[in-house]
C-alpha cells in the first residue's frame, strides 16, 4: 500500500476498526515510514485533545429553566380538548411544529377556541362556553364553500350548507390545490378578490387574500400560517383559504418556495400553528 | 419486581411508557437525565451557549410529542441523539453559515509554554476549530471522539453507511489535523483528561 492509502485508513485503524490484515499492512508500513509516522502521531494527538474536552452543563438556574418550560408545555398538551383520545394516541398525532415559537399564542387562542364542538361534523353550535363575543364573531362570519382566486376543478366535496361552515379539505385536495394554482405575477402574493365588494366588506372573511383582512381573526393569521408552511425558506403566498382538516380548523396554504420552481400545500392548524400536512 | 426496581435506575422504556400513559411526571425525570447530553450535543455542534440552550428546549418540548413515535428498538439515547443532531442541523441551515467562529481562535500562534499549561486555552481552541468544521463532520467527531460511540451507533444516529462513517470521520479528523498541527502539544504535554 502506498502512503496515500495508508493515510486515508489512519482514522479507521486508530479506532481499531480495520480488519486484522489491513491494520498488520498498516503496523509494517508505519514501522518503516517517517512521513505516516508522524501524521500517525498527530493523528492520536488530535483524538487526545478531543477525548480531554470537558463536558459541559447547564447552570442550575437554566436547568430549572428547561424543565420549567417543559412541564409547562406538557400541562397545555394535557389540557387541549380532545377527550375520545387516549394520551399515546394523541401524542401520535402529526408533530408539533414552532410550538416553543407560539406557546404564548396557544395559551390565548386555547381559551379562545375551547369548545367540544369543533370535534363535531362541520357545524359550529353557538356555545355556552366562556368564547369572547368578538371571536364568536369572527367563528360565524367565517363563509362556507371555498372561494379562492383560483378554482381547483378537482377539490373533493362540495361547499358545505350553511354561513360559519367551512369547506373540508383532504391530503388529496391539497395536492390538487398545488397542481392547479396559478401563481400570481411576481409581487401579487395574494390572489384576487372574490366577489369583490362583498368579500373586502366582511371583516371576518378569509377567502379575500388581502393581508389586513386575514389578520383580524383570532390572532394567527394566513402570513403566519404560510410562515410556518415555508419552514425558514423564502416564499410567496399564493393562495390560502381557511377549511377543515383533519377536523381540525385550518389554514389551507399553497406557496412557491423562492429559487425553485416548487409549489408547497399545506394545512396548518389554527390557533396553535400546527402543520398537519404539506405536499411532498 | 420490587427487589430489583429497589435498587437500579428506572429504564428509559419504562419511564416513556409511563409518560405514554398520561404520567407528565416520567418526562421531567427523563429531561433531568438526558438534559446534559443533549445540552453538550448542541453546544459542540452549533458552538454557543445561548444557541445550545434554545435549541435544548427546543428539543425536549418538540420530545413531548414525538416521543410517542419511538418504537422501542434500539437505545433510547441512541435516537435521542439522532432527533438532537437532526434538530441542530436543521437550525444550522436555517441560520445560515456566520463568520464569527473564525475569529474564536488565533491564526498562528506559536506554541509556547503558556499554550501548553492553559488547559482551558486549549479547549477552547478545539472547540473553535470543530465549530469550523461542516455540520456533518462536527456531527460524527462529537459522536466518536467526544461521546465514544461505537462506528455501528454512529451508523444508525446518523442513518449512513458504515464505510460512509469511516470515510467522514477520518476526513473530519484530517481537517481537523491540519488546523491543530502547528499548535500540537510537543513532547510530555498531551491532551489529558
Amino acid at each position: 500500500m502506498n502512503c496515500r492509502r495508508i493515510q486515508e485508513i489512519l482514522s479507521t485503524y486508530i479506532d481499531n476498526e480495520l480488519p486484522a490484515s489491513e491494520a498488520h499492512t498498516v503496523r509494517e508500513h508505519v514501522a518503516g515510514c517517517d512521513r505516516c509516522a508522524e501524521r500517525l502521531e498527530a493523528l492520536r494527538g488530535v483524538v487526545d485533545r478531543l477525548h480531554g474536552l470537558p463536558r459541559m452543563s447547564m447552570s442550575p438556574d437554566t436547568e430549572r429553566r428547561l424543565l420549567a418550560e417543559v412541564e409547562a408545555v406538557a400541562s397545555r398538551l394535557r389540557d387541549e380538548p380532545a377527550p375520545s383520545r387516549s394520551w399515546s394516541e394523541f401524542l401520535r398525532r402529526p408533530a408539533l411544529t414552532y410550538l416553543t415559537a407560539s406557546a404564548a399564542a396557544l395559551v390565548i387562542a386555547v381559551a379562545v377556541w375551547t369548545s367540544g364542538s369543533l370535534e363535531k361534523g362541520g357545524r359550529r353550535d353557538t356555545m355556552s362556553s366562556p368564547v369572547p363575543r368578538e371571536s364568536m364573531k369572527a367563528l360565524e362570519a367565517a363563509p362556507a364553500s371555498g372561494t379562492m382566486g383560483v378554482q381547483p376543478s378537482d377539490a373533493a366535496g362540495a361547499p358545505t350548507v350553511g354561513p360559519s361552515a367551512l369547506k373540508r379539505f383532504t391530503k388529496e385536495d391539497v395536492d390538487a390545490l398545488v397542481r392547479t394554482s396559478a401563481p400570481q405575477s411576481e409581487d401579487r402574493a395574494f390572489g384576487p378578490v372574490d366577489d369583490a365588494g362583498k368579500a373586502e366588506g366582511s371583516p371576518a372573511s378569509s377567502t379575500t387574500l388581502l393581508p389586513k383582512t386575514a389578520k383580524q381573526d383570532s390572532g394567527f393569521s394566513l402570513e403566519r400560517a404560510a410562515s410556518v408552511a415555508a419552514a425558514g425558506n423564502a416564499y410567496t403566498l399564493v393562495t390560502g383559504e381557511k377549511g377543515r382538516f383533519d377536523d381540525r380548523e385550518a389554514w389551507i396554504v399553497v406557496i412557491a418556495l423562492e429559487g425553485r420552481d416548487r409549489r408547497v400545500g399545506a394545512a396548518i392548524a389554527i390557533p396553535d400553528g400546527r402543520l398537519l400536512y404539506r405536499t411532498p | 419486581m420490587g427487589a430489583i426496581m429497589s435498587w437500579r435506575p428506572t429504564d428509559d422504556k419504562v419511564l416513556i411508557d409511563r409518560y405514554l400513559s398520561g404520567d407528565l411526571p416520567a418526562f421531567s425525570e427523563l429531561v433531568k437525565r438526558h438534559q446534559t447530553l443533549v445540552y453538550n450535543l448542541c453546544y459542540r455542534i452549533v458552538g454557543s451557549v445561548p444557541e445550545a440552550e434554545d435549541l435544548t428546549q427546543e428539543i425536549f418540548i418538540r420530545l413531548l410529542d414525538k416521543i410517542a413515535g419511538w418504537r422501542g428498538e434500539a437505545k433510547f439515547t441512541t435516537w435521542l441523539y439522532r432527533v438532537a443532531v437532526n434538530h441542530c442541523r436543521d437550525y444550522l441551515r436555517r441560520r445560515g453559515p456566520e463568520t464569527a467562529e473564525a475569529e474564536e481562535w488565533p491564526a498562528d500562534p506559536a506554541p509556547g509554554p503558556e499554550l501548553l499549561f492553559e488547559s482551558r486555552e486549549t479547549s477552547d481552541t478545539v472547540f473553535a476549530a470543530i465549530v469550523s468544521l461542516p455540520v456533518d463532520f462536527r456531527a460524527v467527531i462529537f459522536l466518536r471522539d467526544i461521546e465514544g460511540l461505537s462506528y455501528d451507533e454512529i451508523s444508525t444516529v446518523l442513518n449512513i453507511e458504515l464505510g460512509t462513517v469511516k470515510s467522514r470521520l477520518a476526513r473530519a479528523r484530517a481537517r481537523l489535523t491540519q488546523i491543530l498541527e502547528p499548535m500540537a502539544p510537543v513532547g510530555h504535554q498531551r491532551g489529558r483528561k
